[in-house]
């Protein structure tokens, strides 16, 4: 016990003498936050259209008033050649055309299906897609309001959002950006720091001496255990104080969470340090499965739209069921109750990896 | 009586390379042994062996009748080592190393402050800097301080003056002898024949066997047949030269000098060797007969390895 707290002070007394460890430790969350909260943002603001109109009457005019209006859409130009409108696709001046075919007010006023047609850039999929969502919505809105009689109007629903009502898509990214937070204290500066014993060869001295294989290890991950807590923390004061992101779940329960979750990574960064010989190795493999990691958590996708094989191998990662307690603790307020299997699953991860590792350590050395 | 040290026939194997091959050795609780031997000859390993960092294929070692098998556990926390290359808290301080080392073996500084006074008192004005930031001779003086500071029972050094000045080196020498004077037992490596001379024995080890081990001085007097010296600015024309000639031994460049090694230094034999030299050479030479060093006779015996494979 003794020789756990020495080497745990003699950790951190390291750890506050190193710089970019520190940079690590203090500017990521803020950085990670501010920045990528605000680069990885989906939301489209502004769409530039251009528009193509080969009827030119009082109803097509109409239709383009309302793109007109509407704050998402800018109609950067108006012209009637197919080809110009082409380029502007092309060079990204527009990202979407809509053209009005001939004859769409005569097919409108006697209700025969009429047709537009709209070429999008859809280079970015997901973008496109919501582009062509957002004109279907204004056409539709468009037909209904201003074509049919109130009689006429039937079959409109509203709806109402629940947990995040202003479609604000941090609140989504946050917790998201907290956990890959957590994920790299534990992984990547976990494996650096043993490794790095290893490449200035304080371990062999550490061997020649009374202190055993496990203090030495939990001597390496309590600190780490602890800076990833702080981490965290500081990370939700951040969220509320500057992007309001409700914090609703019982912080008792997201602390259990956190502790099983950094367990889970604190034992993959000591199972990548045994295979690493210097830092550098152990730099490579750690963001290597940290790629692997974000990509598959359902992060930045939902895990939904995956392919089949990306939705096993998504179940298949520890990361993916705590983004999913993690918001939903804090958007939803989730208990216990409705998230004991993403707990047990984490727990599971972290009583195998901790072994693995420990079997892998013991194999090194005598 | 039991000697302090001892190791039987170990032996250690990395895939086709025998690193070590049925070493054998004993070390008295007063003697400070020296394993001289080139990069590459087992040295390393050996020490490692001895520390409980590696498990020997075969063989057995024991350290005040602890053995470097079963009872790992409890030499590791009676013994000082210094690894080859300085393995210190660099962004530690000086005290702040000291005081984690003495302290991960139950003690403190002010404890054993006696054990280390004379090398730390050089240190202590540097107490408050970063190990990293010392120079190489300090950084040794630093590990030394650490492999000392619990009080152990046998020191392990190995090389630990590689890459430090001469001047330090010396002091260092001074050092390792008080230690042994105080009763802690040393067993030290080093690539530099000068540092052979200060040890009480020596074992010059190479390809993982101990080809002699003796004190320095029955080591010099063990060298065999006759050994004279060419002194010229010519070195390489005269090693070429000689190395024609019928019954010579073995010839080779030190220092400012070519030494032959002859079977006997007969007046006829010098006669025959300084002829032919006044042919070849163009410069001024000195023929004449010399005391082998501890180097002459190391490379004798190795010369010797080389001949009976």
């Amino acid at each position: 016990m003794r020789n756990i707290f020495l080497l745990i002070s003699k950790e951190f007394k390291q750890i506050f003498r190193n710089r970019s460890m520190l940079a690590i430790i203090f500017a990521l969350p803020i950085i990670q936050l501010l920045v990528l909260s605000n680069a990885a943002d989906f939301e489209l603001k502004k769409v530039n259209i251009a528009w193509e109109d080969m009827d030119k009457s009082a109803l097509s005019t109409r239709l383009q008033d309302r793109f007109t209006a509407s704050n998402i859409f800018e109609l950067t130009s108006v012209s009637d050649s197919h080809q110009a409108n082409d380029t502007l696709l092309q060079d990204g001046g527009a990202d979407a055309v809509i053209s009005i075919t001939k004859g769409f007010e005569r097919d409108l006023v006697n209700r025969i299906p009429f047709t537009i047609q709209v070429r999008i850039n859809a280079v970015d999929g997901a973008a496109a897609g919501l582009i062509s969502a957002y004109i279907g919505r204004i056409v539709s809105s468009f037909y209904t309001s201003d074509l049919l009689k109130v009689e006429e109007r039937t079959n409109i629903s509203t709806s109402r959002y629940l947990f995040n009502p202003e479609l604000n898509y941090k609140t989504y990214m946050i917790p998201g950006i907290l956990v890959i937070l957590v994920t790299v204290i534990g992984l990547l500066l976990t494996s650096l720091n043993i490794a790095r014993e290893k490449e200035i060869g304080t371990i062999e001295q550490m061997n020649v001496s009374p202190i055993k294989k496990h203090q030495f290890i939990l001597g390496k991950l309590i600190p780490m255990l602890i800076i990833g807590i702080a981490e965290f923390w500081i990370g939700v004061l951040i969220s509320r104080s500057v992007f309001h992101i409700p914090f609703l779940g019982n912080p008792l329960l997201q602390l259990l969470f956190l502790v099983v979750y950094l367990w889970v990574m604190l034992g993959i960064g000591l199972l990548i340090s045994t295979k690493a010989q210097n830092q550098q190795q152990a730099m490579f493999i750690s963001f290597f499965v940290m790629m692997v990691f974000i990509f598959l958590s359902g992060l930045f996708s939902a895990v939904e739209n995956m392919p089949q094989w990306g939705q096993i191998l998504s179940k298949l990662i520890p990361i993916t069921y705590f983004i999913r307690s993690t918001r939903a603790l804090m958007l939803k307020g989730a208990g216990l109750s409705t998230l004991y299997i993403d707990l047990i699953i984490l727990s599971g991860y972290a009583l195998v990896i901790n072994l693995m590792a420990i079997l892998a350590y013991r194999k090194t050395s005598q | 009586m039991q000697p302090f040290i001892s190791a039987t026939n170990i032996s250690k194997r990395y895939g086709t390379t025998q690193a070590l091959d049925n070493v054998s050795f004993e070390v008295g609780k007063d003697e400070i042994v020296g394993f001289i031997g080139a990069d590459g000859a087992g040295k390393s390993t050996l020490f490692e062996i001895m520390t409980t960092l590696l498990i020997p294929d075969a063989g057995e070692g024991y350290i005040n009748g602890m053995s470097i098998d079963r009872d790992y556990q409890k030499i590791r926390s009676c013994i000082g080592f210094m690894p080859g290359r300085f393995s210190l808290y660099q962004d530690l301080s000086v005290e702040e190393n000291l005081r984690f080392y003495a302290n991960i073996f139950g003690s403190s500084i002010q404890e054993n402050y006696a054990m280390i006074e004379g090398i730390y008192t050089l240190l202590k004005p540097f107490g408050k800097r970063k190990a990293g930031a010392l120079s190489g001779g300090m950084k040794q003086k630093l590990a030394l301080c650490c492999a000392l500071i619990h009080k152990p029972l046998a020191l392990f050094l190995d090389e630990p003056t590689t890459g430090v000045d001469a001047v330090s080196r010396t002091e260092f020498w001074d050092n390792l002898i008080q230690i042994r004077d105080s009763g802690i037992p040393i067993v030290v490596s080093t690539p530099y024949m000068d540092e052979a001379l200060r040890c009480d024995r020596v074992a010059m080890i190479h390809e993982g066997k101990i080809m002699d081990m003796d004190t320095p001085k029955e080591i010099i007097k063990a060298y065999k047949g006759c050994l004279l010296g060419i002194f010229t600015g010519e070195r390489y024309l005269a090693k070429a030269i000689v190395y024609r000639l019928a019954g010579i031994e073995s010839v080779y460049t030190f220092g400012d000098s070519v030494h032959i090694n002859l079977p006997t230094c007969h007046p006829q034999i010098m006669k025959q060797i300084a002829d032919s030299l006044k042919q070849g050479l163009s410069a001024e030479f000195q023929l004449r007969e010399l005391n082998p060093s501890f180097e002459d006779c190391f490379l004798q015996l190795m010369g010797q390895a080389a001949n009976e494979r």
